[in-house]
């Protein structure tokens, strides 16, 4: 033991509160501490000797055993680096740093490979389970409610009236049920839908729990033939047979409870949160879209009245808009027309008029594009699925 | 802000008369942390705050000396991470569940979604109360001083009724009985601490504390009684004119007049009522900390009212200078950018994105800035004065307080951390 340091030091026995003045020794073997007058105390083996805390300049050396609550402190500085030299293991062990960043790297992407496993494979799955279950009666209140509430919103937007109107003109709504029988046409089992037109100057279409297919009069207006109004009718009803409305509320509930439990309360975090919501929610609603243009063309091309109507309305809806998102409002599974979908559409659709027939007469398009020449402020009764 | 002289560990007790309790943290060092946590943290995507949260505690602890001698805590990011874990697998089936019901009852008439949304919050607030006794547990039990840890007994869902029911007290009398709450909830936390063995204590009065609390309680329910009278109507004379401006009449006069009854006015108050409730927590907090006692040590705080309003100020002042300097600057940097933007089309897209990414940096760093600046201003700050303004009679007691053999829990503050339950 030629090669012991010694120093006097602090020493908190971990037993009781009561702090010693006393002399220790460092060697390659442990730390032996003995009271001043040389009386032998304690000897901590080499293997335990651990520093809880980095030395830092200007602050007494912290030493401690390891597992235990008891330590020693010493004031004189150079103790840090005959306690480094001594004991590799205790330098080691104030490293553990490095050592803790590789483990924290690979819990978070433990954490992230089993978020991202909920986010792509359970959720969809679950919440489309769950919209399977949900019974029709419940869908078609949430659906009522939600398009009270939308079409409220829709009047406060900017360049709206503020007033919510739903169009009933009867010439209109009979037309709106003629289009509908239409796409309908030589289809087994059609699901059953409650197509409504809303007065507001927005361009817009969107499908709702419980079968609502809805259209602005700015769309109607918009539009530059009946097959273009048919296409966009066509592509919502696709939402409704498919149940994204429903899956979609299952959906973003379980992101919105995914997301702030990992996100949690750190600063900042609400902003990350709503981007990663934004997100996650927008990738979904991509699959949504292409299934529904996927319904859409079927019914048009099975129909005659071909996808040319849908293609000319998106690619006008593109050009005026440019590829941005649109307020964001829940339960509207609507989305931005994109190059890439109406690339598709015109591979899969039948452009050419296969038929004669036109989809509406003049006179029948001029009726519907006028059916918000009368209003109501509640929205037309339809039978409940019970009542049918 | 002097620099506190560093005090040599092998000091004896502190001679009477000098500061017995020190906190000697320097807001350089502590600023690179706090920095280094929030980008790491935002990089993890919030995974890395538990080990963020360890090493702030750490840092505080180690410079909070007692007779001069340092606390050490003893936790570690792997416990907090433990315990998140567990918080998540009991609130996420809770939140499931609420938005299952909230869902089916969704559109339905009556009062059944009300009584919906009053269970879950209720359900909610009792587990926070619940939490904040695990989190309190979990500090203390990763404490040591001298070698000796820190523990909290009792039990946390006891701790929950007591504070649930003084609550519902407090809320049926108005607030009044507000007092009784805090006494109620410090006593059953002190009763139930200890160092090493030796158990806490807290003699307090709450009738003592009522007579601060009307003081508080008075003016400011006076002003709001007063308030709500005056603006009765307020608020359909509000829809009326909404109605008007929909039929495009201009109600701008009559408007700014309502918006004053109704928002400047009450801003105007809950900013009164915040300044006089600081004073009023400046004297609980030295009231209840007089009356602690550890074995045969006892406590006493002597910190003043007029210099944590200096220190609120002061951060206040600081944090808006920054608010206005950033939103400012976002808002100057926009034009340019018009200037120079590419032909209209793709133009009004660029800029709104731009608008947005613009905004969304300002705000972000604005929150990353104010939480520094208020742990570096205010936080820091209250902890040095609170530490020079406490003394310890008869700190030789201290020294026979052995350590206690009851077990530590394995898991971190996860259920707080979750519920978010802030503060130290």
């Amino acid at each position: 033991m030629n090669d012991a340091v010694r120093y006097t030091a602090r020493y908190f026995d971990g037993r009781t509160a009561r702090p010693r003045n006393v002399r220790i020794s460092i060697a390659a073997d442990g730390i032996s501490i003995y009271r001043d007058g040389g009386v032998f105390i304690a000897a901590w083996p080499a293997d335990r000797v651990v520093l809880p805390e980095r030395p830092r300049q200007d602050e007494p050396v912290i030493v401690g055993l390891d597992e235990t609550t008891s330590r020693i402190a010493i004031d004189d500085p150079s103790a840090t680096q005959a306690l480094l030299d001594a004991f590799p293991r205790a330098h080691r062990r104030v490293r553990t740093n490095r050592r803790g960043a590789i483990k924290i790297a690979a819990w978070s992407a433990g954490a992230i490979a089993a978020a991202a496993l909920l986010v792509t494979v359970i959720i969809p799955l679950l919440s489309a389970q769950l919209a399977r279950q949900t019974p029709d009666a419940i869908k078609h209140r949430i659906g009522a409610a939600a398009l009270e509430q939308v079409v409220k919103l829709i009047a406060y937007l900017p360049g709206e009236n503020r007033r919510a109107a739903y169009c009933v003109d009867g010439n209109g709504v009979a037309i709106l049920r003629r289009l509908e029988d239409r796409i309908f046409a030589g289809m087994a089992d059609p699901p059953e839908i409650r197509l409504i037109a809303v007065k507001a100057a927005l361009v817009n279409a969107f499908a709702l729990p419980g079968g609502y297919v809805v259209v602005t009069e700015g769309l109607l207006e918009n539009a530059e033939s009946p097959d273009e109004v048919a296409g966009v009718i066509a592509h919502e009803i696709g939402h409704v047979v498919y149940d994204h409305p429903t899956q979609a509320i299952f959906r973003t509930t379980a992101v919105s409870l995914l997301v702030s439990a990992v996100i949690g309360d750190f600063t900042g975090g609400v902003l990350i949160g709503a981007v990663a919501e934004w997100a996650i929610n927008s990738s979904y609603s991509r699959d949504a879209e292409r299934e529904a243009d996927d319904f859409a063309i079927e019914r048009l091309n099975e129909t005659g009245i071909g996808g040319a109507g849908l293609i000319r309305f998106f690619e006008r809806l593109l050009a005026a808009e440019g590829p941005k998102e649109e307020g964001a409002m829940n339960f509207v599974s609507t989305h931005p027309p994109t190059p890439e979908r109406i690339t598709r559409i015109r591979e899969l659709a039948v452009t050419g008029k296969a038929e004669s027939r036109p989809t509406l007469t003049p006179g029948d398009w001029r009726a519907l594009q006028s059916i918000c020449r009368a209003t109501a402020a509640r929205p037309p009764a339809f039978p409940t699925g019970a009542e049918k | 802000m002097d620099q506190t002289p560093t005090i040599p560990a092998s000091a004896a007790v502190a001679p009477a008369g000098e500061t017995q309790a020190v906190f000697d943290g320097r807001r350089w060092p502590l600023f690179r942390l706090l920095l280094v946590n929030i980008l790491l943290t935002v990089v993890t995507v919030g995974i890395y705050r538990f080990w963020a949260k360890t090493r702030v505690h750490r840092f505080f602890w180690r410079h909070t000396r007692l007779l001069g001698d340092p606390l050490e805590y003893v936790g570690t990011g792997s416990e907090l991470f433990v315990g998140f874990l567990v918080a998540i697998v009991i609130l996420v089936p809770i939140g499931g569940i609420y938005s299952l019901l909230q869902f089916l009852t969704l559109g339905t008439a009556g009062y059944l979604p009300l009584v919906l949304d009053a269970a879950y919050y209720t359900l909610i607030l009792f587990l926070i109360q619940v939490a904040i006794h695990r989190m309190r547990r979990y500090r203390l039990t990763r404490t040591a001083w001298r070698g000796i840890q820190f523990g909290l007994d009792g039990s946390s869902l006891r701790y929950a009724l007591i504070s649930f029911g003084y609550g519902l007290l407090s809320a049926a009398t108005l607030w009044l009985a507000y007092p009784w709450l805090r006494v109620a909830t410090m006593r059953y936390f002190f009763t139930h601490a200890r160092f090493g063995d030796t158990s806490m204590t807290l003699d307090a009065s709450a009738r003592w504390l009522f007579r601060r609390w009307l003081v508080v309680a008075i003016p400011f329910g006076t002003a709001t009684a007063l308030l709500v009278v005056l603006n009765w109507t307020a608020a359909s004379e509000m829809m009326a004119l909404n109605q008007r401006a929909a039929e495009g009449q201009d109600v701008s006069g009559e408007l700014a007049k309502i918006w004053t009854s109704l928002v400047w006015w009450p801003a105007a108050l809950v900013v009164a009522g915040s300044l006089v409730q600081v004073w009023y927590r400046v004297v609980e907090f030295r009231y209840l900390l007089s009356h602690v006692s550890i074995g045969r040590s006892g406590l006493r705080s002597d910190i003043g009212a007029g210099f944590v309003y200096r220190v609120f100020f002061l951060f206040w002042i600081l944090f808006l200078g920054l608010a206005t300097a950033l939103i400012g600057g976002a808002i100057a940097i926009l034009p340019e950018q018009a200037a120079t933007a590419p032909e209209p089309g793709n133009a009004k897209a660029f800029l709104s994105l731009m608008t947005a990414v613009l905004m969304f940096f300002a705000f972000f760093l604005l929150l990353g800035l104010s939480g520094i600046l208020r742990t570096l201003l205010v936080d820091v700050t209250l902890l040095k004065r609170a530490c020079e303004t406490l003394t310890i009679s008869n700190p030789e007691a201290l020294e026979h307080v052995a350590q206690s053999s009851a077990a530590l829990p394995s898991r971190g503050e996860g259920l707080a951390d979750a519920l978010d339950v802030g503060g130290f």
